[in-house]
């Protein structure tokens, strides 16, 4: 991979280093504006130094436009990641984490815990939950996930077709989905609205140890994912020559699951199903770079990922109005066309995977 | 080639475990030896289970019994790891990765010896390029696969086969999506490789008449799931080679190592002399209009070939007249007329 010409490695640096600008930049522009405008110098006497004359500027930007910048990031780079790895599992342009109900699957583990817990809170709720609630959460949302992720394997392992592990997907998806829905059906009208609030997705609101815990186990599963870079190379050329060049094929794939799940589960359990970023981003990411080679691609996914949960962030907050869009409504309407983009460009299809 | 194997198979059997129930045997009792610096093809009809044998010896399904040793060390025991430095594979599944370029494929070859992160060291980098001066893939070194013809790719798949560095590489039909120069160059390519590197290369592959000209040496298989093993040559004359291949309207020819479609309709023999080359082309168009050509003088159709200033002459003898052809094309049209009339 080193032998990559002098150019193409010099033009991706300079991407490298664009992203990066472009990263900063956001992550300032998404603290700076929202419903309560604070002039930029203020914002960055807040963020470098946690002082400031006016107590309110400082409670706002720490208590809520910085956790939810970094909410912003994690989701970005987490679920871009976990989308990478399930297209190179699948060799399938398609997979990602909404689209093959992976978020449904963390959805039920989620709700899961609220049925047995005999709580009349709701999955909205976990908010208020305790260090350990969050991290009950965290794992029962990653297990529904890997349960989801493991079914689709099982079906659709073997099937090379885009199309039918797509249709696969949205099957299993939508047994995950009815199952809950059947739990919502007997549940309080109160629950359903505060439910249907949660599957509009929210990065605000996860604060102090919420925060923590998220930052925690996404971090982990990135550097999971990172560590079997070499594998998921490995795993382009399909899982024959994958196991001939030495991989143990299921160890592998349990690792790259493992990962996925986490990601997808932690995510999903604190912000709600967010979709198209984990389709979108790896695709935005492959092209930008033009690279499959997963120890360049990994990283520039958190970065490109980053930029644009910013952008989605800010416009979500409808700069210069009182208004505020439901994150997923927001990444849907960016994300969508470039699945579109995706299943038209018939090129695109056949050379990335498959 | 006084070497020891490098593999070897005893008592071995192939097949499909079914559940509870009895196994599918595919084949069994093989007894195998594949020695350094040789060039095996295996050969066989649709369905004789080329396939279950060549994925049972790289270790992609369970043998059902018997043994595999590779390097004297039973396949069974060997961590993937460790069989990734001995053996390594061109599949015929199309890998469409559009998105790597040729020396990052030919890289991945190195996985098995880069440490967690997949960093090539200068002896990878040795390595890689080697197998790509030696596959002649160097030229589109930058290029995508999605920008290879079929013939790039599948010699960029064998570059990445050698970069492994094992002394047994198995190819399951590498000339199966190639055209017939890429065929012959594929071919050309394995035997100067088998030779110059002492590898051992097996490969499975339906060119009979390439695989005659290229192998050291056959593995035939039988539609019965048999294996017989030799010389071509050997094969050829004592009727091995037609024995694996026998099917009704069709005839291998011994003395041309050629397979030629053969009619049961009743047919007209004719005698046919001249010049050898002149004879071949004769014969096979007559063949194609359902005419024996024989060796006996006596019959009552004769066709004798001359050739003043390069120019060939036909002359046909009916038994009572004798007529000049140009071209075969004449020839065939006026021969129609002494074919048996066809009763359908």
């Amino acid at each position: 991979m080193q032998i990559v010409s002098q150019s193409s490695s010099n033009s991706r640096r300079l991407i490298i280093i664009g992203l990066s600008v472009l990263a900063v930049l956001f992550f300032m522009l998404d603290i700076m504006l929202g419903s309560v405008s604070i002039p930029f110098g203020e914002v960055v006497k807040i963020v470098f130094s946690g002082e400031s004359d006016t107590t309110a500027w400082l409670f706002i930007i720490e208590k809520i436009r910085l956790p939810k910048a970094i909410t912003a990031i994690l989701v970005g780079c987490g679920l871009s990641v976990s989308g990478l790895q399930m297209q190179t599992l699948f060799r399938n342009p398609l997979a990602g984490p909404s689209e093959l109900g992976i978020t449904a699957g963390a959805g039920l583990g989620v709700a899961a815990v609220m049925l047995t817990s005999g709580s009349t809170a709701s999955i909205y709720a976990i908010r208020q939950l305790g260090v350990s609630g969050s991290w009950l959460i965290v794992v029962m949302a990653s297990l529904g996930a890997a349960l989801v992720l493991s079914m689709v394997l099982l079906i659709a392992g073997r099937i090379k077709d885009n199309v039918i592990l797509l249709i696969v997907g949205v099957m299993v998806g939508t047994i995950t989905v009815s199952v809950i829905s059947i739990w919502q059906y007997f549940s309080q009208p109160e629950q359903l609205q505060e439910y249907i609030l949660w599957t509009f997705g929210s990065l605000g609101g996860i604060v102090q140890y919420h925060l923590c815990v998220l930052s925690g186990v996404v971090i982990l599963g990135l550097l999971i994912a990172f560590a079997s870079s070499k594998a998921l190379n490995a795993m382009l050329l399909g899982e024959n020559y994958a196991r001939s060049m030495g991989l143990t094929v299921g160890k592998t794939r349990f690792i790259i699951m493992a990962s996925t799940s986490l990601l997808t589960g932690s995510i999903t359990a604190f912000c709600g199903p967010i979709g198209f970023v984990g389709i979108a981003i790896p695709h935005i990411t492959r092209a930008l770079l033009g690279t499959s080679d997963h120890r360049i691609l990994i990283p520039c996914c958190c970065l490109v990922g980053t930029v644009l949960m910013l952008v989605c962030d800010i416009i979500s907050q409808m700069p210069g109005t009182q208004t505020v869009l439901p994150i997923n409504v927001v990444t849907s309407l960016l994300g969508a066309p470039v699945v579109i983009w995706v299943i038209v460009s018939r090129n695109n299809l056949r050379s990335s995977f498959s | 080639m006084n070497d020891s194997p490098i593999l070897t198979a005893r008592n071995l059997s192939i097949g499909y475990k079914a559940g509870k129930r009895l196994p599918r045997i595919v084949s069994e009792s093989l007894n195998l030896d594949l020695f350094p610096g040789q060039l095996v093809c295996l050969l066989g009809p649709n369905g004789a289970g080329k396939s279950t044998l060549m994925r049972t010896l790289s270790g992609l399904q369970p043998m059902l019994s018997g043994e595999i040793l590779i390097d004297h060390e039973s396949l069974i025991n060997l961590k993937p790891a460790d069989l990734a430095q001995k053996l390594s594979l061109v599949l015929t599944e199309r890998i469409d990765t559009g998105n790597l370029t040729v020396s990052e494929l030919v890289a991945l070859g190195r996985t098995p010896y880069t440490g967690w992160l997949g960093s090539l060291s200068d002896l990878d980098k040795e390595k890689i390029s080697w197998s790509m001066d030696a596959t002649d893939t160097k030229q589109y070194a930058n290029r995508r696969m999605n920008e290879l013809s079929d013939g790039e790719r599948q010699k960029v798949m064998l570059a990445r086969a050698l970069s492994q560095d094992t002394r047994l590489i198995l190819l399951d039909e590498p000339t199966a999506h190639l055209d017939l120069p890429n065929r012959v160059e594929m071919m050309r390519l394995l035997h100067n490789l088998a030779r110059q590197t002492n590898k051992a290369i097996l490969l499975s592959t339906h060119e009979l008449d390439l695989a005659l000209q290229a192998a050291d040496k056959l593995w035939l298989m039988h539609p019965d799931g048999k294996l017989v093993s030799g010389v071509p040559e050997d094969l050829v004359l004592n009727g091995s080679f037609e024995a694996a291949f026998i099917k009704n309207g069709f005839h291998f020819d011994r003395n041309t190592g050629t397979f030629t479609i053969h009619k049961e309709a009743a047919s007209t023999p004719i005698y046919l002399s001249g010049k050898s080359n002149l004879v071949f082309w004769t014969k096979r168009a007559l063949q194609r209009e359902d005419f024996v050509v024989s060796e006996n003088p006596d019959l009552r159709y004769k066709i004798e070939i001359s050739a003043d200033d390069e120019n060939p002459v036909w002359e046909f003898n009916d038994g009572s007249k004798t007529t000049r052809y140009l071209t075969i094309s004449k020839l065939l049209t006026d021969l129609q007329q002494i074919k048996p009339t066809n009763k359908i």
